[in-house]
């Protein structure tokens, strides 16, 4: 009788733990990660090194360039310069990146000077769900001080995220 | 999502702890009515040894050998794979192919089974078409798991089981991650089609890298519910819902791992998940417990 019993209610438990599977097997995309690929760059007054505190909130740059393309023109029309710089890093080399500055000391100087930064990182890659693609979590954030010809340049925070404002000082 | 499989543990819980105290009631009833038949029947000189309460004796009844029957239907009906299709590059392919057998044996008059797991897993995802982040994973690997359970309904089955158990689980893999990316700045545009004649053709030149990790381990422990049922002669199905909690991942580098094998996505650190299996028990003969005379004569007065 008991034998019978549990076989009856045997499958009552298949059906119901068989739905609750199907259930458990939607892949939901919830893309809540923080994590960012840029660095966010605000450019100093040399002599404001110690405290931070003498932004350039109107910084002349011309371009940036990476190694295969540019990531910064200013406009003809800009002539009110940039506060802050947001540098993609190279999405094919797992540890560094390579900037080259052209900047200028004001708009009507025709001299044109040339700087640049290469930074090293650590990058850990991530799925987070199948239909949402992978994420980058980058940190150990550096400054390679033998291929930056910046006079100083200082990380001030070494994790990259999205609601960062700041992750390297530029001093000029 | 994961308050819903929460409750819905919970209320096959109530359902699997609903069902064990009416089933004892059912067993209580029936073996009032066999003990007042069996007074009136058996001589006097056997009425003395009525102890017919299984006695704990450590004996091997049997040794069961099963496979998992809900991952080769759901990877090949519910949810098929899908293989990649070079021709169509950026469409969402996906394979998933697990396999799991089990050994267990039973002993102590079918109170407990010590359980050995083994399985493989292979799981591909192709989602090249995410034109920012898009990728493919590819995870393969086997596990085991070890551990016992307690058949909390052993009074009442002879050979059917209603368990409750703990195990070990350790999983051994591989991985390979290519991932793609569109990015302006570093020179790498998004897909775009160009009209080559009267036909369209995709030009895809965004970045590819890729990674690939080989000996990862992962280990987790289980709390597990089960239902073991014979259904014709030696043959047994049943099910597992499994509580599973995993530790750290060894040997991750550049690369999380997505999928462990026999855990499923790591997503979270703790999953629940099911397993139907079908079985087939070797019985070994053991010597009855009960004295001859007394489980002729049960034998006999329940037949009448």
């Amino acid at each position: 009788m008991v034998g019978s019993y549990i076989k009856q209610y045997f499958f009552l438990h298949c059906c119901l733990l068989l739905s609750i599977s199907f259930l458990v097997s939607c892949e939901d995309c919830t893309f809540t990660s923080k994590n960012s690929t840029f660095i966010k760059v605000r450019f100093y007054r040399q002599k404001g090194k110690n405290d931070g505190r003498d932004r350039i909130t109107r910084f002349i740059i011309d371009s940036v360039r990476t190694e295969r393309g540019t990531l910064y023109r200013r406009p003809v029309s800009n002539l009110t310069g940039i506060d802050t710089l947001s540098l993609p890093i190279n999405p094919t080399d797992n540890n560094s990146s390579y900037y080259v500055f052209f900047r200028r000391n004001n708009f009507t100087d025709n001299i044109q000077f040339r700087d640049t930064l290469q930074v090293s990182y650590n990058r850990i890659f991530s799925v987070i769900a199948p239909n949402c693609g992978y994420d980058q979590k980058v940190d150990e954030l550096a400054i390679s001080p033998n291929k930056t010809t910046i006079q100083s340049a200082f990380v001030f925070k070494n994790s990259l995220n999205i609601n960062d404002t700041l992750n390297i000082r530029i001093f000029f | 999502m994961y308050k819903i499989l929460i409750i819905c543990w919970f209320l096959v819980l109530i359902i699997f702890i609903k069902n064990n105290v009416i089933a004892q009631n059912n067993n209580n009833r029936l073996s009032e009515v066999s003990k007042d038949s069996t007074n009136k029947n058996i001589p006097d000189s056997l009425k003395k040894e009525k102890k017919y309460k299984k006695p704990f004796k450590f004996t091997v009844e049997g040794v069961r050998f099963g496979f998992d029957i809900f991952y080769p239907i759901f990877d090949n009906f519910v949810v098929p794979s899908r293989p990649f299709n070079a021709d169509k590059p950026l469409e969402q392919y996906r394979i998933k192919q697990r396999y799991e057998t089990s050994v267990d044996v039973s002993f102590a008059q079918n109170r407990f089974f010590a359980v050995f797991d083994y399985g493989y897993s292979r799981v591909e995802r192709y989602r090249k078409g995410l034109f920012f982040t898009g990728f493919t994973y590819k995870n393969t690997g086997s596990y085991f798991r070890i551990g016992a359970d307690y058949n909390f309904m052993h009074r009442n089955f002879k050979d059917e089981a209603m368990t409750i158990g703990f195990r070990y689980g350790s999983a051994r893999f591989d991985h390979e991650f290519e991932f793609l990316g569109a990015n302006q700045a570093w020179g790498y545009p998004t897909p775009r089609n160009v009209q080559v004649g009267d036909q369209f053709v995709t030009i895809d030149e965004r970045f590819v890298g890729s990674i690939k990790e080989s000996n990862l381990t992962a280990s987790w422990v289980e709390l597990t519910l089960g239902l073991r049922v014979n259904v014709w002669k030696q043959l047994f199905f049943g099910y597992h819902a499994r509580l599973m909690i995993r530790s750290n991942i060894k040997g991750e580098d550049r690369l999380l791992a997505n999928d462990l094998p026999g855990f499923g996505t790591t997503n979270r650190n703790a999953r629940l998940i099911f397993n139907y299996f079908v079985a087939y028990r070797l019985a070994f003969k053991t010597k009855p417990l009960l004295p001859s005379k007394v489980q002729k004569v049960i034998e006999e007065t329940t037949q009448k």
